[in-house]
């Protein structure tokens, strides 16, 4: 796979699945394959380590900092406490919205919630792919960065907004 | 769609030989064994061609302990010994049961760790109740196949957390089956219905057995099968409208009394009988007279049904929509949804499946059999008998967290993660030289530690003393791909990987569990020596008995020294018998004996034999 942040989910499913086909503890109960694999503790870390591997590339957040990482960026999301007060004057009043729907048991005002923010990520993550795809990325590494945390940001929202839904449901 | 194909043309495959194994439905109500026999899945029966096994045990007084149907007759006769429903109790604790617990007429023993019932054969635990119900299991597999399965696939229900899951398999291990995969029981469905290498797509099962509700989505696809989400709701099932029909025909009857505990189970069971009619036909008609003068006459129709379990109803498709969340799917996105379990054969449940989809769902495998047959499938591929090489992704069904501070649960790994999965977590001290610290892992959804179920709690000693945050342990948790937990450390800065004591919050410990092994093995073999010495006894005893009988009324018949040996050789019989030896020895020094005084006085017995015919004569001619 290149390295790159537009990856194609379908392909990289199919890579995954290719690998697990290859890797899962279900070929190696019976020992009708014989393989270099004989401890079957290993045989279960390589599944989990390739469907480890999956999620983090599945899942752009991870994705961008692993990308970032293989830039020699090492970017700690948590030590980061840079932001913009407008940013986050907009994640309280977001917040605010769900807790209101959540205590009126609002399922459609919190399906209105979820929607908007899926819309926001959306074009944060079309963001960070283009500020991958410059021909010099280290003159980005700011800009991502902050990309990276407003995702986070919204990626939490998201969490609240779901629990808040499948509550009600 | 093409039911149960499960071709496998000789020409593709190679001539040698199969790896049997079965498939297994351990069910509350009953359980089922099933295997593939040429290429088709078929569910295998006992000696009276049974192939639903009630899921009873029996321990009679007499050490002889019973499984089925059998067992089943003698709730009536014998409750207190007769064990049922015991995958209610797996994997749970005597506190996890209180507010149940009178509803049981069982005995519980106070061990905390650990449910145990009373019976007559001493205290049982879940674990070795449900192993009866495997050994059972098994032998019928022995019977049908005269060959011993290479391993088993064992369904659970979707929602099992990891104590039960742990339990099943340490039952499994008692019962001397070794456990191929541990497999969810609306997953097995979907193999039952999907493996047939044409249908590929999303797959709803919706599994309502009589205690609870599993929803998962499965998606087939390109030689997988995937789990893409399970939801559920582990409170709702059949009986609770057998409830519903219960307070009704209550209320129809005016019937404001508390009536007794027998008229309340017989009202019970003729709800269960409406909401079964009402599948079938549009009206039932009720007519029975209860003890102590009541009596119910009535007609329910199917309308009035419908009516009062509507809400119910909503209730139990909820979960269909929380699913298609979890798997970020829409309604139009499911291909084929397949009904499982009794309750699904209610038509207001099926018409509500109907509705959302606008598509009829699959009920074409017997909603009772399509689990094991379903396990049997994977069984087969598990044991390499496939050539197609199916997989099967699975998800954990819920959360793994730890405890943090104010007793809130700190979200490791997120329920429907594919599983195997592993998670690595960095902890440090918070104390100069502090060489121990405690890690709490529990499973839930909920954020309050009291909310979710304790798993186990790990004391995690020999960190080398440093400053306060110096240390840095890494402790990482692995689920495999059974579903079950394990946990490692190891601290990072020094190398030095830390000692882990695992307590397991209930259930047993490996130790225990080979314990457990170990003398129901050497149990087996006492129990045939001690029947063989107290056979042994028993016709020692009734020879002492005889021939000295024969002594005080004939020893004239006899010269001196030949009764002398007879009386010695008795006397060293007796002294035998009451003699403390090992008990093989014993037996075989018994047998001897009795062979030797048998021989010695086949003489004597000739001759009162002898005098006796004598005797009748005289009798006779005096007549």
């Amino acid at each position: 796979m290149e390295e790159k942040f537009a990856v194609d989910i379908t392909n990289l499913k199919q890579i995954y699945l290719d690998l697990q086909k290859q890797f899962h503890p279900d070929y190696f109960l019976i020992d009708k394959q014989a393989t270099e694999f004989t401890d079957k503790n290993l045989i279960v870390a390589v599944s989990a380590h390739i469907n480890n591997a999956f999620k983090t590339l599945q899942n752009p957040l991870s994705r961008a900092i692993l990308l970032l990482k293989l830039n020699n960026i090492e970017y700690n999301l948590a030590h980061d406490t840079s932001i913009s007060e407008d940013f986050l004057i907009e994640q309280m009043e977001i917040h605010e919205e769900i807790n209101k729907a959540t205590l009126t048991n609002n399922l459609n005002a919190l399906e209105n919630i979820e929607q908007q923010i899926k819309i926001k990520k959306n074009s944060i993550i079309d963001n960070i792919t283009m500020a991958f795809n410059h021909i010099d990325i280290s003159l980005n590494y700011e800009k991502i960065k902050q990309l990276i945390k407003q995702l986070a940001f919204y990626d939490k929202l998201e969490y609240l907004v779901i629990n808040s839904i499948n509550d009600i449901l | 769609m093409a039911l149960l194909q499960i071709s496998e043309p000789d020409i593709n495959n190679n001539p040698q030989r199969k790896n049997i194994a079965i498939g297994i439905d351990l069910g509350t109500t009953n359980s089922l064994v099933a295997t593939i026999k040429d290429g088709n899945a078929i569910v295998l029966s006992n000696e009276a061609n049974e192939l639903l096994i009630p899921s009873v045990v029996y321990y009679d007084k007499d050490n002889i302990i019973t499984v089925g149907s059998k067992a089943l007759k003698q709730r009536i006769i014998d409750p207190e010994n007769t064990i049922i429903s015991i995958k209610r109790f797996i994997g749970k604790s005597l506190t996890d049961l209180s507010a149940n617990l009178s509803k049981y007429p069982y005995k519980f023993s106070n061990n905390s760790n650990i449910i145990e019932i009373i019976t007559s054969q001493g205290n049982k635990n879940p674990i070795e109740i449900s192993s009866e119900i495997l050994k059972y299991l098994k032998n019928i597999a022995l019977y049908n196949l005269a060959e011993t399965p290479i391993g088993a696939v064992i369904t659970v229900p979707a929602y099992l957390d990891d104590a039960g899951r742990q339990a099943t398999k340490q039952a499994a291990q008692l019962a001397g089956l070794k456990v191929l995969r541990l497999l969810n029981e609306p997953t097995a469905a979907a193999i039952a219905y999907g493996l047939d290498n044409t249908n590929e797509g999303r797959f709803l099962i919706y599994d309502l057995g009589g205690g609870t509700l599993d929803v998962s989505i499965l998606h087939l696809h390109k030689g997988v099968f995937e789990v893409l989400s399970v939801n559920g709701n582990p409170n709702l099932g059949g009986d609770d409208f057998d409830y519903l029909i219960y307070d009704y025909i209550l209320k129809k009857s005016n019937i404001n009394t508390t009536i007794s505990k027998e008229n309340s189970a017989e009202l019970l069971n003729i709800a269960k009988f409406v909401k079964e009619e009402l599948s079938l036909n549009d009206k039932v008609e009720v007519n029975a007279s209860l003890s102590n003068d009541f009596s119910i006459k009535m007609v329910i129709t199917q309308k009035e049904f419908f009516e009062i379990s509507h809400s119910l109803v909503t209730t139990a498709l909820l979960p269909i929509k929380k699913s298609l969340r979890d798997a970020q799917l829409t309604i139009d996105q499911i291909d084929e949804i397949i009904m499982v379990g009794g309750s699904t054969r209610m038509l207001n449940i099926r018409h509500g499946v109907e509705k959302i989809f606008h598509k009829p769902p699959h009920t074409e495998i017997d909603p009772d059999k399509v689990v094991a047959i379903g396990a049997a499938i994977q069984a087969d591929i598990l044991a390499g008998n496939r050539k197609d090489d199916w997989l099967l992704l699975d998800v954990t069904p819920l959360s793994l967290g730890i405890e943090t501070m104010g007793g809130l649960v700190e979200k490791i790994i997120p329920r429907n993660s594919t599983i195997p999965i592993t998670r690595a977590q960095d902890f440090t001290t918070y104390k100069d030289g502090q060489t121990a610290m405690s890690i709490h892992v529990l499973q839930g959804e909920r954020e309050m530690v009291s909310n979710c179920r304790s798993l186990a709690k790990f004391a995690l000693k020999g960190i080398p003393p440093l400053s306060a945050g110096a240390a840095k342990i890494r402790i990482t948790f692995q689920i495999d791909a059974d579903g079950l937990l394990s946990v490692s450390a190891q601290e990072t800065t020094t190398g030095v990987i830390s000692s882990i004591e695992v307590k397991p919050s209930f259930g047993l410990n490996n130790e225990q569990i080979s314990n457990m092994l170990q003398s129901s093995i050497t149990h087996a073999k006492d129990d045939i020596l001690n029947r063989q010495l107290s056979e042994a006894i028993i016709n020692a005893e009734s020879l002492i008995k005889s021939i000295s009988q024969a002594i005080t009324t004939d020893e004239d018949l006899l010269p001196a020294n030949e009764i002398n040996q007879i009386k010695n050789k008795l006397a060293e019989l007796k002294n035998t018998i009451n003699k403390n030896l090992e008990i093989s020895t014993k037996t075989k020094l018994i047998h001897t004996l009795n062979n030797e005084l048998n021989s010695l006085t086949q003489d004597f017995a000739d001759k009162r034999m002898s005098k006796a015919l004598v005797n009748s004569n005289i009798k006779d001619s005096i007549k």
